[in-house]
């Protein structure tokens, strides 16, 4: 790497201590101030205006729950870290390896994978309730009853939040490229997909976050209707569930 | 625990002690999720990069190299990467209208000649300030949002050789009126690690 000069270096130090420069620039800056004392003595104020800067921030008031959460994951960790995957790829695959050379059963392994499907749905649903957690430490926060026919559940949302979780039980799996869609109700009647989801049977009851453009103050309620898989713009199938806000 | 030195409490985290760990939690927790908020601008995602932090710092405390910096210094640089990995990784960009800092709390602070650390950060804070807003952009895009020279000059619709320009009569400015006056006088150029009154790391200071 070809050294920068002493004027090039001089004036981009600043832009250095920001972190601003390019990484051949940087290197280049770099490579000048290992063999230029006068160089060096100058990087080192403007370093100092850069660690300033991180010190230089108005101090935000932490909310209880983040040291609550810390404490949380030091304890797994304490014990041993969190469950691992009971099934990696990597052993999938040896254990396909297996089959083929002795020729096991091949129902041992759909076996196999329907475990690991069902640890991804474990997986997927410790994001879900985690994010809940957070939300209903929240002091805003609010839970509220969802009702169907044949189905219930809660919603968790914040008013301020443009997130909420819906936690719900008594759906059926959708046969065919059909999906469940979570519709925000404005006060005008007008609907905003919150995004669309899936139940599985390996599941007794599923957990969704849905997302809004808008924080939850901007909606009236909050419904659910079987469209086709992907999603629809507006809804245009049966209503399962509604909430009001 | 109250009188040890972030020094020492980063050896105690290192020899996996939680106490130490919560201690400097306790300690710097609001500066943590202060800067984690100004560069992602969301208090959620604040919240849970502060706790990425902490878990980092428990992760790693037996990289801290006292000779390259104060504890705060390294643990505020770990969030602030952190913080814009986040904000990498989510492909945002807080809006640029947000780019000063709302909360009035250094109005509140003991005056500027009080000595210690927090009246420098609180200088440098309203010496960012006062830059003209042409030389305040710029730095803070690079330094809050992580931009190079051509992303700001995008962000800005400016020509990069303007954004270089800007950038470095703004932190020449700095140089000049943070950085000099604590050189005046003093042998060595001012160093964040070196032993000042209200340092944690030269004296143990109670909470």
């Amino acid at each position: 790497m070809k050294a920068a000069s002493h004027k090039t270096t001089l004036e981009s130090m600043g832009a250095h201590a920001l972190g601003a420069l390019a990484p051949r620039e940087a290197a280049a800056l770099e490579a000048h101030l290992a063999v230029c004392p006068a160089c060096q003595h100058e990087a080192r104020a403007y370093q100092a205006i850069g660690d300033g800067l991180l010190h230089a921030v108005a101090e935000r008031t932490p909310p209880a729950r983040i040291r609550a959460g810390l404490i949380a994951a030091l304890g797994e960790r304490r014990g041993g870290g969190p469950a691992p995957r009971r099934f990696s790829f990597a052993r999938v695959g040896a254990l396909a390896g297996l089959v083929l050379a002795i020729g096991v059963s091949l129902g041992l392994i759909s076996q196999v994978i329907a475990l690991r499907l069902q640890v991804n749905a474990l997986g997927d649903q410790l994001r879900t309730n985690q994010t809940a957690l957070a939300l209903v430490a929240y002091p805003g926060a609010r839970s509220l009853p969802v009702e169907g026919d044949n189905a219930g559940g809660t919603i968790v949302i914040d008013d301020d939040q443009r997130v909420g979780v819906l936690i719900t039980w008594g759906l059926p799996p959708l046969e065919g490229a059909r999906a469940y869609q979570v519709w925000l109700v404005a006060p005008d009647g007008t609907r905003t997909s919150g995004g669309t989801f899936a139940v599985t049977r390996a599941m007794p009851y599923t957990s969704v976050v849905f997302q809004a453009e808008a924080p939850m103050s901007a909606f009236r309620g909050l419904g659910v209707t079987i469209e086709p898989a992907g999603g629809s713009p507006a809804p245009t199938g049966p209503r399962v569930l509604r909430a009001d806000f | 625990m109250p009188d040890l030195t972030d020094q020492q409490l980063i050896a105690g985290v290192a020899a996996r002690d939680e106490r130490a760990l919560l201690h400097l939690y306790d300690r710097y927790a609001a500066k943590v999720l202060g800067l984690a908020t100004r560069v992602l601008g969301e208090a959620m995602a604040a919240e849970e990069v502060t706790q990425d932090v902490f878990l980092k710092l428990w992760a790693h405390a037996e990289s801290y190299v006292a000779t390259r910096g104060a504890v705060s210094t390294w643990l505020l640089t770990i969030a602030r990467r952190t913080a814009l990995d986040r904000l990498r990784a989510e492909n945002r960009r807080p809006a640029l209208a947000d780019e000063s800092d709302p909360d009035d709390t250094w109005a509140l602070l003991p005056d500027q000649s009080t000595q210690g650390d927090e009246a420098r950060w609180r200088a440098l804070h309203f010496a960012v300030g006062a830059l003209p807003t042409t030389q305040r952009r710029p730095i803070e895009l690079a330094f809050f949002r992580g931009l190079s020279h051509s992303e700001i000059a995008e962000a800005l619709n400016w020509p990069i050789g303007t954004v270089k320009t800007r950038i470095r009569l703004g932190m020449a400015r700095l140089r000049m009126e943070w950085t000099a006056p604590d050189e005046a006088g003093k042998s060595e150029p001012q160093r964040t690690d070196v032993s000042r009154g209200g340092g944690h790391d030269s004296a143990p200071r109670r909470l």
